[in-house]
């Protein structure tokens, strides 16, 4: 079996340029457990918030459905997404609720009203308990997180961790981060938005805390500004054959990275996402240059 | 809740323009025909101030009542709430213009015709362009006939009719109780359009112009 030192060694040895691999089926080790989880997840901001759409339920089912067919893994959502919950569980109840399913939801509202909320979104959902609970945003956090941590001490849920996105509340964020044992921080990291690259990724790293990184994309802005931009010489080299899929190895190659999360209303678009997760890896000065040509390109 | 200042517009728009516009698309076809009967409802209300009986300023107020209360519990609390977290707070403020209208509109003095001016000519113009040329907003737009908002079904053109009729209520504190809700849903459905890149918001950002300087000019009617 091929593995990451395997080639790490190997490429120290032959004194290549790029190569880094996500693990030879692209899963991530959790480090605070050790158990390995698909390094690419299903965000549902905005994508899976149809209401009672019957058109765009059964394509947002369709969407969870080539996920499993890729192997599963982590699907993210929030109390703050309006229907994206329900759409999530009918998607999951149509498919039997895959044993592949890491489950990952937020509590998002006053401390008071923590507990129903956390249970309006089991319900939502369908299922019996969450992989991960974690702190939306910080939202009265002092108050949520030890609850989530009660929880996974009664082994109501698996994981907890926090969130925030856009760049917001990272001084706070780090704070909390140096004072918690946390399983799962949640950040936003693109090649445009790198700002957590500075502190937060080497104190995750530092603290073993899982990395999961949102707005891959910036909600579907770069694929789109990039769309026009010919693929540099190096896509071939990291085996990407899309911007997307470069963006999200700019991602998952650094190693603090557990997994991403992009949301899609698309079929093409997950199976290319998690393809993304596979093959050669780009190396640190590789990363830089991704991110010097999307922002030339853009 | 902590942090709010740190969210952006965009942020509270958690759903796209495809599921916003199919919401209104489906929420129109499940109602029709009840599009003709508020579209009549608004004709008659707008006929009924143009044209003053005595009870004619009790009975637009009531009609709007009506029109508010039903709007709020239709499509904002029922449908919209499927979309957006704050629809059920949208709900109740429905239902709260819904009272104020029969306070202030049936129980006090009753909405009227307004002094003769520029305000009036203004808000009449606003609210025969909210019951009589919005719904043309959806297929202007490139939507299809489904998508076309009326008066008494959906609360865009509902809000902007009411502002122009509450603008011509003979006292000043019933025009201005009668407007701060409405007011408010045009800004807030203006920016969610803003958000969702729809250049419909401007039509609303135009009328909500209209409606203000309906207010800032209106007279004091004779009663």
């Amino acid at each position: 079996m091929i593995t990451r030192r395997h080639i790490l060694g190997g490429l120290a040895g032959m004194a290549l340029p790029i190569r880094l691999r996500a693990g030879e089926d692209g899963h991530r080790p959790i480090p605070s457990t050790g158990e390995a989880i698909p390094a690419i997840g299903l965000g549902s901001w905005i994508t899976f918030n149809v209401g009672n759409d019957p058109v765009l339920r059964g394509r947002s089912a369709a969407v969870i459905a080539a996920f499993f067919e890729e192997g599963g893994g982590m699907i993210d959502s929030s109390p703050m997404y309006g229907s994206s919950q329900e759409v999530i569980g009918d998607g999951l109840a149509r498919l039997g609720y895959p044993a592949a399913l890491f489950s990952a939801d937020k509590v998002w509202t006053r401390a008071v009203d923590g507990d129903a909320q956390i249970e309006a979104t089991r319900r939502n959902w369908g299922v019996e308990q969450f992989d991960l609970l974690q702190v939306h945003n910080l939202v009265a956090w002092r108050s949520h997180l030890p609850r989530l941590s009660e929880m996974k001490a009664a082994g109501l849920v698996r994981y907890v961790g926090i969130t925030t996105s856009h760049g917001r509340r990272h001084r706070d964020f780090e704070a909390v981060m140096k004072a918690h044992p946390l399983d799962f921080v949640q950040l936003t990291l693109n090649a445009v938005d790198r700002e957590i690259e500075t502190r937060l990724l080497p104190l995750a790293r530092d603290r073993g805390m899982a990395v999961i990184v949102n707005r891959p994309f910036r909600r579907g802005a770069l694929p789109e500004r990039l769309r026009n931009a010919p693929l540099p010489g190096w896509a071939a080299e990291i085996g990407v054959t899309s911007w997307a899929q470069a963006l999200i190895k700019f991602i998952l190659a650094h190693p603090a990275v557990t997994v991403a999360i992009p949301a899609t209303t698309r079929v093409d678009h997950v199976r290319e996402n998690k393809a993304a997760a596979l093959g050669p890896m780009p190396d640190a000065a590789l990363r830089e240059r991704i991110a010097r040509d999307v922002d030339r390109a853009i | 809740m902590t942090g709010w200042l740190d969210y952006a517009i965009a942020d509270f728009v958690p759903f796209s323009a495809e599921a916003y516009w199919r919401l209104i698309e489906n929420y129109s076809r499940e109602v029709w025909p009840l599009h003709l009967a508020a579209f009549a409802l608004g004709a008659v209300a707008i006929f009924l101030t143009v044209r003053p009986f005595p009870w004619s300023g009790r009975a637009v107020a009531c009609l709007l009542a009506v029109v508010w209360a039903w709007v709020g519990w239709r499509f904002v609390g029922t449908e919209y709430a499927a979309l957006n977290w704050a629809g059920e707070g949208f709900m109740w403020a429905f239902m709260v213009q819904a009272a104020l209208l029969l306070v202030f509109g049936v129980i006090g003095g009753g909405l009227g015709l307004g002094a003769p001016g520029p305000a009036r000519r203004i808000d009449l113009g606003l609210a025969v362009a909210a019951v009589a040329l919005y719904p043309m907003v959806a297929m202007v737009s490139g939507r299809p006939v489904a998508g076309a908002e009326v008066f008494g079904i959906h609360p865009d053109p509902t809000a902007l009719a009411t502002l122009g009729l509450a603008a011509l209520a003979p006292h000043g504190l019933t025009a201005m109780a009668l407007s701060i809700i409405p007011l408010a849903w045009v800004a807030v459905s203006a920016l969610t359009l803003i958000a969702l890149g729809a250049p419909e918001a401007w039509v609303l950002i135009a009328a909500l112009a209209l409606a203000l300087g309906g207010l800032l000019l209106r007279r004091p009617a004779r009663v």
